[in-house]
């Protein structure tokens, strides 16, 4: 997850000629007043944390005034969404609301490429209400190679009813926020609610905008504002996860690492490669253990990260055993990663003959991998012989209780 | 018989010159795929290991004919050779790669799509018809202690667990028509559905493996498929990630930004819709290889 900030989001939209209501961003009460006594009007409170779900937790708030608009932020700036702390918040105008519309852009596996979804019923529970009248959520595959075009939003606002100047603005803001969705490499680009005014006026009055973590190589900018915020979608980074992240931003081009800690576990997992690791934490817990945290990383020279990575992971207190491995590999040499691991054991001091350490490795490279690892005593290494379900069950005997 | 791939497909290996190509081309030889040449932009006139090196697609392909491109070509790199070998025409485009932005996967798929080239992957790890011939990593450096010739067509859309199960089939005596890894991403041009036509119509294949991960649709589109009587040969499938719906939303893993799909996605539906199908799933690793004993004493 990759989600920007609402007001950087915002920024995008203006970049790219998108109307947007008034707004301004304040770290304490007295800038809250200040822009609220700028803009004039009455104000909408947002807190500013990169998840989803703000109005349900109470964190977007109104003020008629500058006075309220202060008190509100003060309360807000003292609280947390989940588990991140808010630091800044969103002033933006409040508006007469006629309709609150949704409409986003994303990827459908299905489709291979982007879609459009529209829906006039936008605000909360887009989900829900879309289950209830199907009909009601509009949607649209695009093709990459034409774009998306006005007359094509336009298509749209007339196939959802509506009719006047509202039909050439929606079309315009469609195509506009499609470039944003292309030009900033996002996953996902969503307008809820999208406020027809009482004007007649169309405003996006909420914006998220999730970035292609794959894609950031491009956006060195705005990877650079989520490194500000980053967590791990739903929290902040423990400080385990932060050292990982540091030492995977290290060396871009060594493999990619994919962590997360499962703060009441007590097993350190690395059994590595998509498809693997999920494989081996599902049976891990269904056998009973209680993996530390989820790792995987990509194939590259990656020993080094691995090294750095598992002496990380091996500090963590409370650990009763270790898991490594993988399935049998076709590209990476398995006696560099038992290199890696075998290193931040003695680095860090860990006995394997009273700390159960479990290593199922398999493919090019295994009989260097299983002279290094012959030569660390009480290191249990398993090979192609065992099944990686084998392996995790082995662990798990060795840690119970 | 075998599906995409076999001792006659003549191959081109996109980006042969790099570090990952240089071992695995010569893997891809012994192996005895057909390899008939290569590009490198820049080296053009070279050779390797005996392949005459091109410095584009167009100009390779006006000396060879060739049925498949597999682009040994970094994540950042993918959207120009993956188009270049797409506007060229080359029938089947292998991509490898881990890590393609998702706005450029989606133009090589837009474009293959628009001038009909099949494309495998992104972040495929390759394929492979036991005895005949492999394209990227399957197998690696020791393809016979994973592969075996057999009757078992596989679908993975992750490549080290495909070759995980190939291997434990190997172990058990049983060998495979033709292993395609399909890919791990979210968008990928070819998907369980595409296959199973393709193993329905092979003779040698005699039972189908499915190894499903979380998210996307594919598994659930491969169910329906299965229950409109668009398969005829028995399935054994294998969905990891089940544990993951007990985590709280919006993890690292597996998102893929699903917002009206409700449940599709979840691994625990994917497993039943399969069994719905009359599909054979296997709840743990260990299980697939007596499942897949089953399923082939039943035909």
């Amino acid at each position: 997850m990759a989600r920007l900030l609402e007001n950087d989001s915002l920024s995008l939209l203006a970049n790219e000629g998108i109307r947007l209501p008034r707004w301004g961003v304040a770290s304490s009460a007295v800038e809250a007043e200040a822009t609220a006594a700028r803009l004039k009007c009455a104000v909408v409170l947002k807190a500013l944390v990169p998840v989803g779900g703000r109005g349900k937790a109470g964190a977007i708030r109104s003020a008629s005034n500058p006075a309220e608009a202060a008190a509100a932020t003060a309360e807000l700036l003292a609280r947390h969404v989940g588990e991140f702390p808010v630091r800044r918040v969103l002033v933006m105008e409040r508006l007469q609301i006629a309709e609150e519309q949704f409409a986003s852009f994303t990827f459908d596996p299905a489709a291979k490429g982007p879609v459009l979804l529209f829906s006039r019923s936008g605000g909360v529970e887009v989900e829900r209400q879309a289950g209830r009248a199907p009909g009601s959520l509009l949607r649209r595959a695009i093709s990459v190679t034409r774009g998306f075009r006005p007359f094509e939003g336009r298509d749209v606002a007339v196939e959802a009813g509506l009719r006047g100047s509202v039909v050439p603005a929606l079309g315009q803001l469609l195509a506009s926020l499609y470039r944003v969705f292309r030009g900033c490499d996002a996953r996902l680009v969503e307008i809820n609610p999208l406020a027809l005014t009482v004007a007649g006026e169309l405003l996006p009055a909420a914006v998220v905008i999730d970035l292609d973590d794959q894609a950031l190589f491009r956006h060195i900018e705005l990877g650079d504002k989520l490194a500000e915020e980053e967590g791990t979608g739903f929290r902040p980074f423990t400080p385990l996860e932060r050292r990982i992240h540091e030492i995977d931003r290290s060396d871009p081009h060594a493999g990619a690492i994919r962590f997360l800690e499962f703060p009441d576990g007590d097993i350190a997992f690395m059994v590595t490669s998509g498809g693997a690791a999920l494989t081996a934490l599902g049976q891990l817990i269904s056998l009973g253990g209680r993996p530390a945290n989820a790792f995987d990383i990509t194939a590259g020279q990656n020993e080094e990260k691995i090294y750095l990575a598992m002496r990380a992971i091996l500090r963590r207190p409370g650990l009763r055993g270790l898991i490594a491995g993988g399935n049998v590999k076709n590209f990476a040499r398995v006696d560099l990663q038992v290199r890696g691991i075998v290193r931040a054991l003695r680095d860090e001091g860990v006995d394997p003959r009273r700390f159960p350490v479990v290593l199922r490795f398999a493919g090019p490279g295994i009989e260097e991998a299983r002279e290094i690892a012959r030569n660390v005593s009480g290191l249990e290494f398993y090979e192609d012989e065992t099944s990686l379900e084998g392996a995790v069950r082995r662990i798990v005997e060795r840690t119970g209780r | 018989m075998s599906i995409l791939l076999d001792s006659t497909s003549r191959v081109l290996v996109q980006g042969i010159t790099g570090r990952e190509a240089a071992l695995h081309v010569r893997y891809m030889l012994e192996y005895g795929t057909c390899v008939v040449a290569g590009v490198s932009p820049g080296k053009g006139g070279d050779e390797f290991a005996g392949i005459p090196v091109y410095d584009s697609v167009r100009s390779a392909l006006k000396e060879h004919a060739v049925d498949v491109s597999v682009l040994f070509v970094p994540s950042r790199f993918v959207r120009d050779a993956g188009l270049e070998a797409v506007e060229a025409g080359v029938p089947l485009v292998v991509i490898l790669a881990e890590g393609v932005p998702h706005h450029d996967a989606a133009e090589i798929l837009a474009r293959a799509r628009e001038v009909g080239v099949r494309v495998l992957g992104p972040n495929s790890q390759g394929m492979i018809s036991p005895g005949k011939a492999k394209v990227g990593g399957p197998g690696g450096d020791r393809p016979d202690l994973m592969f075996r010739p057999g009757p078992v067509g596989l679908i993975s859309r992750s490549g080290g667990m495909g070759a995980e199960v190939s291997m434990a089939l190997t172990k058990a005596g049983i060998g495979q028509s033709t292993y395609v890894a399909i890919g791990g991403d979210l968008l990928i041009g070819t998907e369980f559905t595409d296959l199973l036509p393709l193993f329905e119509a092979d003779p040698e294949t005699r039972v189908v493996f499915l190894f499903g991960e979380p998210g996307t649709g594919r598994e659930e589109a491969a169910a329906r498929m299965i229950r409109r009587g668009g398969f005829g040969k028995p399935i054994v499938a294998f969905i990891a990630g089940e544990f993951l719906e007990n985590l709280p939303r919006g993890l690292h893993f597996g998102h893929t930004g699903a917002l009206i799909e409700g449940d599709l996605g979840r691994p625990s539906r994917k497993k039943a819709v399969l069994r719905e199908a009359a599909v054979r799933v296997a709840d743990h690793l260990d299980e697939i290889v007596p499942l897949v004993k089953e399923a082939l004493a039943s035909v």
